[in-house]
């Protein structure tokens, strides 16, 4: 290969073989990005199904799932839309309970607390809601929410989160043991964020699916 | 007040000094402070009062959503939280209708399931043919009297703001509950629209539906036959 490379590049030989080499080079980097996008659009594909593919056969209880709180004590905009569509469930009787799992920060910061403080606003007896203060990430809320469904003798459970959320959602409580989880997604507003927030739901997933949680000795079923 | 002492034998629902603490952070929020009030059978009461008063607060205490710290909450004589969580679930399922603020209809299905499905679950017996007809009969028959005859069949999102309210109350009333409590119902409705979800109220509280109704709004109220403000944590009369 060599040798004819050579004979038929007429005296420059080390610029053309650098050429050719830039040039394979450049088919393999081509190549690269092709099976990339590929696999990014199968992945984006799977997420979209999975997170606006709602599964809302009825559940025992539905687990939602943090986010921001304004100061007021009232939930964010995108915390607003989960438990709006948590008490859309509800009040068609498809769950009966609510695990609320999220983050606290001091005293005054407290997500389940608001959460739980919006679902009784709602129509939903204070009994019938457990606060998780543990869900800080996605990986704490499945694990606390496998143990307070032993603990409570919840069998089946409904997932609420935004849509780009709930594949990784779903990993994260089958790598608690908690399998045949139904889901539902919230109803997002269109906005910019949502491409941000998928691109780094796509890092997090694979980030999820390598790290070995199993060894961290929590998970057991 | 005096009517709705005099005859014991009608009233419906009767609290005795309710307490009501929030802890928030490190702060005690001391939000009711010895609530008492009576309901006549038939009778239509507004709270009124302003934001953060407790007016929503009170309406959970007495829906059994949420338990007092102090005091008890009568419904026919009995202490609604007397016969633990069972007791107050079926008081909750079997006497109250809630309606609030927002409607939370579950898109995915028509205005008729909506009211249909919560009904069927709640007797239990999904594929009993003979209870889903009737639960489907007095959906359609509620839905009917609240002006939706047309719109039975329409999603959520094609029916505007009264109408989901509509479905909501329609929603509220299919079990017959003997008692409404509706929590700011036309509070994220205009003017006209909100006289309109009164007027519904109107016609089943002649018909004998027992209301209590909470709203900061004076002219809301004014609909009621009576009216009480909760002010420093203690209702007055107005
Ligand atoms: N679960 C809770 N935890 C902490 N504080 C609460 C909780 N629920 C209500 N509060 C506080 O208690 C007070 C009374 O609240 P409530 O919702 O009963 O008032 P309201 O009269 O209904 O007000 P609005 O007219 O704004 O609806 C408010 O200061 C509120 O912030
Ligand atoms: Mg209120």
């Amino acid at each position: 290969m060599d040798q004819t490379t050579q004979s038929t590049t007429h005296g420059s030989a080390p610029t053309a073989s650098r050429r050719s080499l830039r040039q394979r080079g450049r088919t393999v980097l081509r190549r690269a990005i092709a099976l990339f996008t590929l696999w990014l659009s199968v992945h984006v594909a799977a997420m979209l199904w999975f997170g606006l593919h709602d599964d809302l056969r009825p559940a025992d209880a539905a687990v939602v799932l943090g986010n921001w709180v304004e100061a007021d004590g009232s939930p964010g905009p995108l915390l607003k839309v989960r438990l709006d569509r948590a008490l859309e469930v509800y009040h068609a009787r498809l769950v009966k309970k609510f695990i609320v799992s999220g983050a606290t920060w001091g005293a005054d910061y407290n997500e389940p607390a608001a959460m739980k403080r919006y679902l009784i606003a709602n129509g939903v007896p204070a009994a019938d809601i457990i606060e998780d203060e543990f869900g800080s990430n996605t990986y704490h809320t499945a694990l606390n929410a496998r143990i307070t469904m032993r603990a409570r003798e919840i069998e089946t459970v409904m997932i609420i989160s935004d849509f780009y959320h709930i594949m990784r959602t779903r990993l994260a409580f089958s790598l608690a043991g908690i399998d045949d989880a139904r889901s539902a997604h919230s109803n997002l507003p269109p906005q910019w964020g949502v491409v941000y927030w998928i691109g780094r739901e796509t890092v997090a997933f694979y980030r999820y699916l390598f790290h070995d949680y199993r060894a961290q000795g929590v998970i057991g079923r | 007040m005096a009517t709705a002492t005099a005859t014991s034998s009608s009233v419906i629902l009767r609290t005795t000094s309710l307490h009501k603490t929030y802890r928030m952070g490190g702060e005690d929020l001391h939000v009711l402070r010895g609530v008492e009030m009576s309901l006549q059978k038939g009778e239509w009461l507004a709270v009124l009062g302003a934001s953060g008063s407790g007016k929503s607060t009170l309406l959970h205490l007495l829906g059994g959503l949420d338990r007092p710290d102090q005091g008890s909450v009568l419904f026919g004589g009995e202490d609604i939280f007397a016969n633990g969580s069972g007791g107050v679930d079926r008081y909750r399922n079997t006497t109250v209708g809630f309606v609030f603020q927002f409607y939370h209809l579950l898109p995915e299905l028509t205005a008729l399931e909506n009211v249909v499905i919560c009904g069927m679950i709640g007797n239990g017996v999904l594929a009993w043919p003979g209870v889903r007809a009737k639960v489907r009969a007095r959906a359609t028959e509620m839905l009917e009297r609240l002006g939706l005859k047309d719109r039975l069949h329409h999603k959520p999102s094609k029916l505007s703001g009264g109408e989901r309210q509509r479905v909501a109350i329609a929603r509220a009333l299919a079990h017959s509950p003997a008692l409404l409590l509706a929590d700011e119902p036309t509070g994220n409705l205009d003017a006209n629209t909100g006289g309109q979800i009164l007027d519904v109220f109107r016609e089943f509280h002649r018909a004998g539906q027992t209301i209590v109704m909470v709203t900061h709004d004076a002219r809301v109220a004014a609909a009621a036959d009576r009216r009480l403000t909760l002010e420093a944590g203690r209702l007055a009369g107005a």
